[in-house]
């Protein structure tokens, strides 16, 4: 098998994974107990848990996809969700993410280049000051701060603050392992050859540095990617957004077990489908991916 | 590097600093805390003070990320030093569950365990857990495969240094290789690598809570911090929730510090989440 | 990003104009006949859509609704038959004629619904209950809910027979949504499954409605619901000069509410956090003051707390003034279950025979009963509401602390079921909670429900003393509910009343809860009820200058 095929079966079978484990953790809970004692909702409720998780059938863990194929709703009524609500609301959250996500790299970009300039300086400190103030602040504190400026507003404005508010941790964090890397690339012989050259700092930086520092760049963009989706959740409450994360946060709350497992099955999906387009970034950008590695 | 040594001093004081005042002030001086707070008295519950509710409930943010740090970095080196034992088939195995956990973020799988935790509980099958070992358990559960993954690489890249190789020629077994030859190097990695779970588990536990799923007792800050957050619109809310920020901060600053000074002592540095 | 931005125009979310309230919860389900036990979410659009047979008037006396007039009988076996007259102008959304028969429909399924227990007053609904609850085959169901006492008569005629009198049933007919009718001709012959889609996913002009709002859409994820003006309705908001029906209201869930108010961005709110109340108060906050009261219960079953002596020693240790003290801008303390805006509460001279606070009555009790050994859990709601709970369950524990009693808080999110919760010995697990008690209705009858054996009170007092105090009760309560004279109904209610806070100490009455509100001087008649309920009916859009005026809200 070829390494990129083995690479992206890797990725691929996180789906299957996780899809198996959220069901069968679900379907494990006393919540669909048949004994009274034992369960802590209504009957009703445990029937429909039965009925949505197919339990006690064979291939009963088919049942939550096979409900949402043929357009029939998932949980009770309250939080109950169809395939076409549940695409819709994750277009909305990924609508953030994919805004977020370019924000993320420009502060990252911009925090590398400050902390290489700060290190020198008096201003050392501040780079470790803010990624402990950004890495140290919960997303719902800036999200709550921002609101009440932007919510009920429209015209996107509450998706853009949403994706403003959750892309600066990321953003940092990335910012410090490119940064890191910025740092290794900038002292080693090739840029002093190219800067004795006569090569000012900028065209150094530009033609020799940053294409080194790209694969460091490409190798967090996953997690950086996950760390987004994750703190939408928290700012779509905020921000009052009526898509996924709100979704995953109602659901876990009111116990529709069902919908956890689809809803957690098609988030990793969804970050599969990131790592997939990683793979191929780093198959354009860095030739060295495309050799053949042990 | 001669100043890692004592930015991790600095790092360790902090935490240690903070942790020991708080749990002397919240358990053995309550009403130091209770009589002198220039914060004032909490919003949402007034008889107690800010200073109490924030500063007093540090050391069980402290203790919740202690915990559930020291459990998952315990959990992901026995997952790596099993990997790395047996190689081959089971090794690569290992390797994808650790990546599927790994890829969900934190605050969803604690959520879907708190859910799960808190019904079994509820059912009486919770093996005795109550909040805290709930929280903490969940922490760990989630926490274990950065870690993990983490420790595995750098036992490969110790591996192929030429004294675990000379080790090898001599004919060391793996299990003795890794006890004598590898564990000594890997050690403050361990311990960095530890440290920097603890801003992780101290948010998550924040977040969840905002989300109103946890149920922690006693009153953490992180807890504080995610169910007073309303406060923030009214009038003098920051006073409240400013203060608790801040000393999340603190945590989560000395936490990093101590963490990559000894890191890079050790030469790589861990990832955040 | 910009092609994002352009890529995802339209799918952005975009807050409508129109009129927008803030309610603390949404919906459980539109679904007013099968219901959710969760069901007091539901009302502000249940009455904002629907109607029933009878109405409430300000002062809480019946009036027609639905119904034109009606007349009531006893018949020979004692049972209480009303002939219901409908009103002939009254359309549904569509167009299409209310019937007798849409109430049959919606009676019948309310029966098999998941707050059924509530029809239980209903001729032969107790046989159709318990057949279910004994899992019977469908065919006994089906053929034992036809003989349930409610008929068509003709079209504009329904004939509802009572098991027995029942004094109450005028009043919970207007508000209780269970009783609403239901467009038969929309849902009969559907599969159970399409009926649910019919009320889950609002679309193409149904659910139908009747009252002077239709749901248009309902967002679960997004937390909102919007209503529009229906203009179809025979019960549209009473428009005075240069007033008009509101055409677009949504109600949603904010974080921010009270922010979004004051930036002018919701029209409503409610000002339910300590946090807000605590501070200035702003010029046009509202106050409304429930029918409802708000008490701490006692496991009766688990000892100490076993004995009578013990529960009241508990309420007499209760100074009620200090445990509210500064927690709101105004507390009705009280020591009784009954508010006293109800026709049936108890005189002051009655009221004083119940436990009130005397610290060294309370020593004395528990001294000669043997003492509290043991630490006692009170359980707790967790979240944030109107009544300020934790710092009341703190200030409890304090009290009682005082007088030797150990209390632990444990705040829980899942309140009803740890209070419900068994231990494996048997008893129920908590030994005290605190919880509100509202009304549905104005009738003394809807406080005391909640105690009767088969209430959901989670208290065990059904087995104090062999039975003999709970049989005394609800025998009470059955010569009041039947009772035709209001003033000997009101003394049966009032013992009632006695067996319950003070003979048996069963709870400790601590205050009647307000509810507080912002509204925007350009909405007219939007307003909380007494029964906590957001009044959307009324609603009409004005001026703001003529606000005051044509505000219909005199006499508070």
């Amino acid at each position: 098998m070829s390494p990129v095929v083995s690479r992206l079966l890797r990725q691929l079978v996180l789906v299957p994974v996780v899809a198996c484990a959220s069901y069968f953790l679900m379907a494990a809970l006393p919540l669909t107990q048949e004994s009274d004692a034992k369960r802590q909702v209504s009957a009703e409720l445990a029937a429909s848990y039965r009925r949505d998780l197919g339990l006690g059938e064979p291939w009963g863990f088919l049942r939550p996809w096979e409900k949402l194929w043929r357009g029939e709703r998932l949980g009770t009524s309250a939080q109950g969700v169809t395939g076409d609500e549940l695409l819709r609301k994750l277009s909305g959250s990924v609508g953030v993410g994919l805004v977020a996500l370019p924000l993320a790299l420009t502060w990252a970009l911009g925090f590398a280049l400050l902390r290489t300039r700060w290190r020198r300086g008096r201003w050392a400190v501040l780079g470790d000051a803010v990624p402990a103030l950004a890495f140290g602040t919960p997303v719902f504190i800036p999200a709550l701060l921002l609101a009440p400026a932007v919510v009920e507003r429209g015209s996107l404005l509450p998706e853009l603050s949403a994706a403003l508010v959750i892309s600066v941790w990321p953003g940092i964090f990335l910012g410090t392992l490119v940064g890191d890397a910025l740092e290794a690339e900038l002292s080693r012989d090739y840029v002093r050859t190219a800067r004795a050259k006569g090569l000012g700092a900028g065209a150094v930086l530009r033609r020799h540095v940053l294409p080194n520092v790209w694969p460091a760049l490409l190798d967090a963009v996953t997690p950086v990617a996950t760390a987004l989706l994750a703190g939408s959740f928290a700012a779509e409450r905020v921000f009052g957004l009526p898509y996924f994360g709100q979704l995953y946060v109602l659901a876990v709350l009111n116990k529709q077990v069902a919908v956890v497992v689809v809803a957690t099955t098609t988030f990793a999906g969804v970050l599969v489908l990131v790592s997939l387009a990683v793979e191929w970034m780093r198959w354009w950008l860095d030739p060295r991916s495309r050799e053949v590695r042990a | 590097m001669s100043r890692a040594p004592v930015r991790a001093w600095v790092g360790l004081a902090l935490l240690l600093g903070l942790g020991g005042l708080s749990l002397a002030a919240g358990r053995l001086f309550p009403e130091a805390l209770a009589g002198t707070c220039p914060l004032g008295m909490d919003l949402q519950r007034p008889d107690r003070t800010v200073c109490e509710l924030a500063f007093g409930g540090l050391w069980v943010s402290l203790a919740v990320g202690l915990t559930a740090g020291a459990l998952s970095t315990l959990l992901g080196l026995g997952v790596a030093a099993v990997a790395r034992l047996l190689g081959g088939a089971v090794e690569q195995a290992v390797l994808r569950g650790v990546d599927a956990v790994f890829a969900l973020p934190d605050v969803l799988v604690v959520m879907v365990l708190q859910l799960a935790g808190q019904s079994l509980v509820d059912s009486g099958q919770g093996a005795g857990l109550g909040p805290f070992g709930l929280m903490v358990t969940s922490l760990a559960l989630v926490g274990w495969a950065g870690p993990a993954r983490m420790f595995r690489d750098r036992l490969l890249t110790l591996e192929s240094q030429e004294y675990v190789a000379a080790a090898r020629a001599l004919g060391g077994g793996r299990a003795h290789v890794l006890r004598v030859h590898l564990w000594p190097a890997l050690r403050p990695f361990v311990l960095a690598v530890f440290l920097s779970r603890l801003p992780t588990a101290i948010l998550t536990e924040s977040t969840v809570s905002f989300f109103g799923i946890a149920r922690m007792e006693p009153m953490s800050l992180g807890r504080y911090l995610g169910t007073s957050y309303a406060a923030l619109v009214y009038e003098g809310g920051s006073r409240v929730v400013l203060p608790a920020w801040g000393l999340l901060v603190l945590l989560v600053l000395g936490a990093s510090l101590a963490s990559q000074a000894l890191t890079r002592g050790a030469g790589q540095a861990p990832r955040g989440r | 990003m910009a092609v994002a931005l352009g890529a995802c125009g339209p799918c952005g979310f975009q807050p409508e104009a129109g009129v927008k309230v803030v309610v603390p919860a949404m919906p459980t389900t539109l679904d007013w006949s099968f219901s959710d036990p969760a069901s007091w979410a539901n009302y502000p659009v249940m009455l904002a859509t629907q109607k029933g047979l009878t109405s409430l008037g300000a002062d809480h006396a019946v009036g027609p609704g639905l119904a034109e007039r009606w007349e009531r009988v006893r018949d020979a076996q004692g049972r209480e038959v009303y002939t219901f007259h409908l009103r002939g102008d009254v359309r549904w959304s569509d167009g299409s004629a209310l019937t007798a028969r849409d109430f049959v429909f919606g009676w019948r399924r309310a029966l098999r619904g998941r707050e059924r227990g509530e029809m239980a007053d209903l001729e032969g609904a107790v046989r159709a209950l318990a057949l279910q609850e004994e899992g019977a085959p469908e065919a006994d169901v089906v053929a034992a809910l036809d003989r349930v006492g409610v008929e068509a008569v003709d079209a504009r005629t329904l004939r509802v027979t009572l098991a027995r009198p029942r004094s109450y049933f005028l009043s919970r007919l207007a508000n209780v949504y269970l009783f609403f009718p239901a467009p038969a001709a929309d849902l009969e012959g559907k599969s159970a499954e399409a009926v649910r889609d019919y009320f889950d996913r609002p679309r193409d002009g149904r659910p139908l409605a009747l009252g002077p709002y239709r749901v248009e859409a309902w967002d679960r994820a997004g937390e909102r619901v919007r209503l529009v003006y229906n203009p179809r309705t025979a019960f549209p908001p009473p428009l005075g000069p240069g007033e008009s029906p509101a055409p677009v209201l949504t109600l949603m869930k904010s974080e921010i509410g009270p922010a979004l108010y004051e930036r002018g961005r919701v029209d409503f709110v409610f000002v339910d956090s300590a946090a807000a109340l605590r501070t200035r108060a702003p010029a046009d906050l509202q106050r409304e003051p429930l029918l409802s009261t708000y008490f701490l219960a006692f496991n009766t079953q688990r000892p100490p707390l076993d004995k009578p002596e013990v529960r009241r020693a508990l309420a007499y240790a209760l100074d009620r003034e200090a445990l509210l003290a500064g927690l709101l801008p105004v507390a009705r303390v009280s020591n009784v279950l009954l508010p006293a805006e109800l026709p049936a509460s108890a005189s002051p001279e009655e009221a004083a025979r119940l436990p009130s606070h005397d610290e060294a009555r309370a020593r004395e009790e528990l001294a000669r009963a043997g003492g509290v050994a043991r630490p006692l859990r009170l359980v707790v709601k967790a979240g944030d509401s109107f009544v300020p709970e934790e710092a009341l369950a703190e200030r409890i524990a304090a009290q009682l602390g005082r007088v030797g009693v150990q209390v632990v808080v444990d705040v829980r999110s899942d309140f009803s079921a740890e209070v419900a919760r068994r231990t494996s010995e048997g008893p129920r697990a908590y030994d005290m909670y605190v919880r509100r008690l509202g009304a549905d209705y104005a009738h003394p009858n809807t406080f005391f429900t909640l105690f009767e054996r088969e209430g959901n009170h989670q208290t065990g007092w059904e087995t104090q003393a062999g039975g003999e105090p709970m049989a005394r009760f609800e025998r009470l309560l059955e010569e009041a509910d039947a009772e035709a004279d209001s003033s000997r109904a009101r003394a049966l209610y009032v013992q009632a009343q006695d067996v319950l806070v003070g003979e048996q100490a069963v709870i400790a009455p601590l205050y009647h809860p307000d509810r507080y509100f912002r509204v925007r001087a350009r909405l007219h008649g939007l307003d909380v009820d007494p029964f906590n309920f957001l009044a959307l009916p009324a609603l009409r859009l004005g001026s703001e200058s003529g606000a005051v005026a044509a505000d219909a809200r005199g006499g508070r």
